[in-house]
């Protein structure tokens, strides 16, 4: 049996988690450093970089022992570890762990971009996967639509030109005066809320597959100053409306012009009720396979990354140990 | 002495960052201030593509610092675009070593800048954004950089 040990520090996730051959998670620990980031609204990067440190060593052991492994010699194949993007003092963390661990164990090690991770996560849940598949990969960091002919091999179609689509969501919650992340407490409030209550733009820049949430945060500032009466339930509704109406469209537009068998959701949004919801539909309107990840395989985590990794150690050259982390490693530039 | 500049649209702060990249020399740091959705990553988009930047420029926020390449005549090579708006402490931002990094050949663009200006001393450009009933916004550049550079700014304001 192959077995990968992968481990994702990129931003305020601490995570370890073992992998099969055939992506089946024998194991998959996250601990979460959110309840300190919570009174900053956001993720501090120090604290991040800082929390890392010390849950290490204790999140790769529960990884291992999960897994039934000896956490002295773990009979693993290799590593595999998130090397960009994200915070440069958080990904340090977990490559320099890794490379320590590959050193001390002899088995080879391989740097993994994030987001390939994330184009992973639908190999762990769906079984019968088939390709091509038109994956939403949005999150905190990151808005793209990717179309993918199998795994490992990915073509991005169009991301974001300003701010993610959860960076909207942190944005405007925090304008609001709500909690950090604010994709959950906005798609809470949502619920109660009339979608059309405010009149939002709906960004369609252009014809392509790129998108864009800055205006979207700027009319939502000046329609509640404009508006101060209106409820957050009500705010929440539009803001949501008009923000994965902008995702839909876009993915609409993917599919009517590309040709292929399966929809995905991927990255922290996908955790978004109404955006499910949506591709649910679209997915179903194209007669698709439609692939919703759990709630655990939205967030960050190291069983998508030592998926990547499989792949990646099975059909590449394995990293150096004076490889570099990639703060702004961009998916297209993966090869 | 304050430069002011009007932007009706998104397009006039873009173009406004433009024609500010002119007014830029290698070893600058810029503060950029401004609300929510003032336009300061509009306007450091421009300023990239004065400074002759071919990739994509996005938000800074999640990285916190992103390095651009340049392609210029006037000697900047790379351009910092950071966004402080997620730090908690100024220890965060002594942190970020953003005065290092710009060294000889660089400009360094702070978003939300305000919030950190004692990290940076008084050796800065302050841009600041404000928006009016129309959702124009009215740009003004103070600071001690400024000096000796009036009639580049005089040049940017009267555009």
């Amino acid at each position: 049996m192959t077995l990968v040990l992968g481990i994702e520090t990129s931003c305020d996730e601490t995570a370890a988690a073992v992998v099969d051959e055939n992506f089946r998670v024998l194991s998959s620990i996250v601990e979460s450093s959110i309840d300190e980031h919570r009174a900053f609204g956001g993720v501090v990067p120090e604290l991040a970089g800082r929390a890392h440190v010390t849950t290490i060593g204790p999140v790769v052991r529960r990884a291992l022992d999960d897994a039934g492994l000896d956490p002295s010699e773990p009979a693993i194949a290799g590593l595999a570890v998130t090397s960009g993007p994200g915070l440069i003092g958080s990904l340090l963390v977990g490559l320099s762990t890794t490379k320590a661990l590959s050193l001390a164990w002899g088995v080879p090690y391989v740097g993994v971009n994030h987001l390939e991770g994330h184009l992973f996560a639908p190999l762990l849940e769906s079984k019968d996967l088939e390709w091509p598949l038109m994956t939403l990969l949005v999150s905190g960091g990151h808005s793209l639509i990717v179309r993918q002919s199998g795994p490992g091999q990915h073509e991005v179609l169009g991301e974001t030109i300003d701010d993610a689509a959860g960076e909207a969501y942190d944005k405007v919650a925090r304008w609001l005066g709500l909690g950090y992340p604010g994709g959950p407490e906005i798609d809470r409030l949502a619920k109660d809320g009339l979608a059309d209550a405010l009149k939002l733009p709906v960004s369609m820049i252009g014809d392509d597959f790129d998108l864009s949430f800055s205006g979207l945060k700027t009319a939502v500032v000046r329609a509640t100053e404009a508006h101060r009466e209106i409820s957050l339930e009500d705010v929440a509704a539009s803001f949501q409306s008009a923000l994965c109406e902008q995702l839909l469209r876009k993915l609409r537009q993917s599919l009517e012009r590309f040709e292929v068998r399966g929809v995905a959701l991927a990255g922290g949004v996908a955790a978004n009720s109404a955006l499910r919801a949506g591709v649910t539909q679209l997915a179903k309107e194209f007669g698709l396979e439609c692939h919703l990840p759990t709630m655990a395989m939205c967030t960050d985590n190291a069983a998508m990354v030592a998926a990547a990794g499989l792949f990646r150690l099975s059909s590449g050259v394995p990293s150096q140990l004076n490889l570099s982390a990639r703060p702004n490693w961009q998916l297209a530039d993966v090869t | 002495m304050s430069w002011r500049r009007y932007c009706a649209t998104g397009e006039d702060t873009n173009v406004a960052g433009e024609e500010f990249a002119l007014v830029l020399r290698p070893g600058d740091v810029i503060l950029l201030s401004g609300q929510l959705g003032a336009g300061k990553t509009t306007f450091a988009q421009g300023v990239a593509r004065g400074l002759g930047v071919v990739e994509r420029v996005t938000s800074p926020t999640f990285t916190m610092v992103r390095e651009h390449e340049c392609l210029n005549d006037r000697g900047i090579s790379k351009l910092h675009h950071a966004d402080v708006y997620r730090v908690g402490s100024l220890d965060e931002v002594v942190d970020l070593a953003l005065g290092e990094l710009v060294e000889e050949s660089a400009v360094a663009l702070v978003e939300w800048g305000e919030i950190a200006s004692s990290v940076f001393g008084l050796e800065v450009m302050n841009v600041d954004f404000s928006i009016d009933e129309n959702e124009g916004r009215a740009l003004e550049v103070t600071g001690a950089l400024t000096n000796g550079r009036n009639s580049e700014l005089d040049a940017w304001t009267e555009q």
